[in-house]
């Protein structure tokens, strides 16, 4: 077990200060009315800040809901990314 | 601080405080610099819940034009809002022939703006952000080497800055402060995907800084220094008066430029003051005949003795009669420092280190915006001079027989003006910066003080002080409603350097008798440091425990001290 979706659920609590934390498990574009262009900018900076990793605007397509981003996650620190 | 920190302390504040309300104006996508600044805003004034408004993508000029009446902004300028081709997200192209264009084109939106910018200025507080990111590569130069279309570009936008900058309305953020920013400032990733052109930590040194030229700590008032290892080098007590450096001969440099730095701050009506561990007389020799680049004169008291430095220090607020909280100390000893601190915890007490030079380099550079002002007043100038004269009044108390004999001999003169314009001029500086003799206080955003103006029946009353010793320039101000027999007064100040002197009771008489009232109420709140004004107050009315606190005529007439100043009025 990783710390992986706690932390990630603390970037969606400021990303998204309006939703509840049950909410946050499951959010995705389609149920986040909030979820715009630049509160998606913030929330990948948050991502990018709380695990120091930078992600490829190639990789920004897929990255639409909470289980999208934490698989993405346990994927890439796995691999073992370089840190910023 | 990071983006996280930032978004917390926007979410605990409170919704239910009142709200201060910001504007910024960009050509860029404001993301990250919109939420610095809210944070950076929103620690200053936790009282407050901070809101940033942004105009339009793209639109830097509308964005000026969309700046509300009396909210204060932030106008932060990059190149492209200048000419699209010196930023990275257009492909107007970089030809060699465009220079010329590219030149008439910054000049022509440098010249709107600036027209712009005047008109905002009239009704808001503007700080403005000069262009800081890296011109684009437009030109054929290799990157290293300045060419003529850069270096014009960078001469239009000082030109520019120079005519539109006015320290009371419009402030100019500093480009040898930005650029000692340590890292990436700009992001062509972010420029490209976002339109954001800022790292996150430049975003957050940038806003840091905005948020201070907004609305910056109030500057300190008065420094109490260390001699031996601080002022000069050496001990005066050992080495004596051959003994003691401060010159760049005598590999002491730092010490001389600490000793100009004071010198300067002297100059800008910032009090200083000695406390040293020394032999009085030997000090007292030292500045009559050294040449020292801080003069005897430009520091008062001189305390120098063999007790605990904490008491010299308590000796010398109480000359100065200010709060250790506008209080600068510096000495070289750690453990003068920690005991000073421990006795005035609210002081900022900092360790001079002459043989870290990095370290004294920033020391200066702390001192100067520890005590920095956006512009130098005509009190400023005579503050140092006023040193003399609480000198004087001290010697001249010791012999007189009693305090009515003193002030009787003062020879004082108060003059009352009423004044017509509530603006940036040193009465809002007075209201906004006085803590002991201040009635409520409260403090005021320009704009707010300025739309006092149009109050029915409102009135400012601006206090001049003048005796043998010379003058103390413009040192209370009053502003109220009369209404009938009635003076009912919100705001009055008066500078700690003229207490003792009966001036609030001369105010208040002229009051009465300038407008034949017979009943003035005063808006009176405690707060942690207006002690005098409670003890004022306490004295001529009854209580002061009802809101507004009254004085009538009759019993101020009774209980008022005799006083011996010279009246004067002017219009």
């Amino acid at each position: 077990m990783t710390d992986h979706p706690d932390r990630l659920q603390r970037c969606f609590s400021l990303a998204f200060p309006g939703i509840s934390a049950n909410q946050i498990r499951d959010a995705s574009t389609a149920s986040i009315a909030d979820w715009d262009s630049i509160a998606n900018i913030n929330l990948l900076c948050l991502i990018e800040e709380e695990f120091s990793i930078e992600i490829a605007a190639s990789d920004l397509e897929g990255l639409t809901s909470f289980p999208l981003i934490l698989q993405y996650l346990n994927t890439r620190l796995s691999e073992g990314v370089v840190a910023r | 601080m990071k983006l996280a920190a930032a978004l917390q302390i926007l979410a605990a504040a409170s919704k239910g405080l009142p709200a201060k309300n910001v504007f910024l104006a960009c050509g860029f996508t404001p993301l990250h610099l919109q939420t610095f600044l809210a944070a950076h805003l929103q620690c200053a004034h936790p009282e407050s819940r901070v809101s940033v408004a942004t105009g339009l993508y793209g639109d830097l000029l509308g964005n000026v034009m969309r700046i509300p009446v009396g909210v204060p902004a932030a106008i932060v300028i990059e190149w492209s809002d200048l000419d699209p081709r010196l930023g990275f997200r257009s492909l107007g192209g970089w030809r060699v022939s465009s220079s010329e264009d590219i030149l008439s084109s910054v000049q022509s939106r440098l010249q709107v703006l600036e027209e712009q910018l005047r008109k905002a200025s009239s009704s808001s507080i503007l700080t403005i952000a000069l262009p800081s990111m890296p011109i684009s590569p437009v030109s054929f130069t290799p990157y290293w080497m300045a060419d003529s279309l850069s270096l014009g570009i960078r001469k239009l936008v000082a030109e520019f800055a120079e005519n539109i900058m006015e320290p009371d309305r419009v402030r100019i953020l500093n480009c040898d402060d930005l650029i000692r920013f340590e890292g990436e400032s700009f992001q062509l990733k972010t420029e490209i995907e976002n339109g954001f052109p800022y790292s996150l930590g430049y975003a957050d040194f940038l806003a840091y800084r905005i948020a201070l030229c907004l609305d910056g700590p109030q500057p300190k008032k008065g420094l109490i220094t260390d001699l031996d290892d601080t002022l000069w080098a050496g001990i005066l007590g050992e080495d004596g008066l051959e003994g003691v450096h401060w010159t760049i001969e005598s590999h002491a440099q730092v010490h001389g430029l600490y000793q100009q730095m004071l010198s300067s701050l002297a100059e800008s009506g910032i009090l200083l003051a000695v406390a040293s561990k020394n032999n009085a007389v030997i000090v007292e020799e030292a500045f009559s005949s050294l040449d020292l680049l801080v003069k005897r004169e430009q520091l008062f008291p001189r305390v120098v003795n063999w007790e605990r430095k904490s008491q010299s220090v308590k000796a010398i607020l109480q000359a100065w009669n200010i709060g250790p909280q506008d209080v600068v100390f510096v000495d070289d000893s750690a453990a003068e420092l920690e005991e000073v601190k421990s006795a005035f915890p609210e002081m900022t007490c900092i360790q001079f280190k002459a043989a870290d030079v990095a370290y004294s380099y920033a020391l200066l550079l702390e001192l100067r915006c520890l005590f920095g002002k956006a512009r130098l007043r005509d009190e400023d100038a005579i503050r140092s001079s006023t040193l003399r004269v609480a000198e004087q009044l001290w010697i001249e108390k010791q012999n007189a027989a009693s305090e009515d004999d003193l002030l009787a001999g003062l020879n004082a003169q108060v003059t009352m003006t009423m004044e017509t314009k509530f603006n940036a001029g040193r009465a809002l500086d007075l209201v906004n910066k006085t803590n002991q003799f201040n009635l409520n206080g409260r403090r005021y955003e320009l704009m707010d003080w300025i739309a006092l103006e149009s109050q029915p029946g409102r009135l400012l009353l601006a206090v001049e002080y003048l005796d043998k010793f010379g003058s103390l320039g413009k040192i209370s101000v009053l502003s109220g409603i009369r209404s009938g027999t009635t003076f009912k007064v919100d705001a009055w100040v008066l500078s700690c350097r003229a207490f003792a002197r009966r001036i609030e009771y001369a105010v208040l008489d002229f009051l009465l008798r300038q407008f034949d009232l017979q009943m003035i109420e005063l808006a009176y709140e405690l707060t942690p440091r207006n002690g005098p004004v409670k003890d004022f107050l306490q004295q001529l009315s009854g209580g002061i425990d009802s809101q507004p606190v009254k004085i009538e005529r009759g019993a101020f007439l009774e209980k008022c001290p005799p006083l011996f100043h010279e009246i004067r009025q002017c219009q």
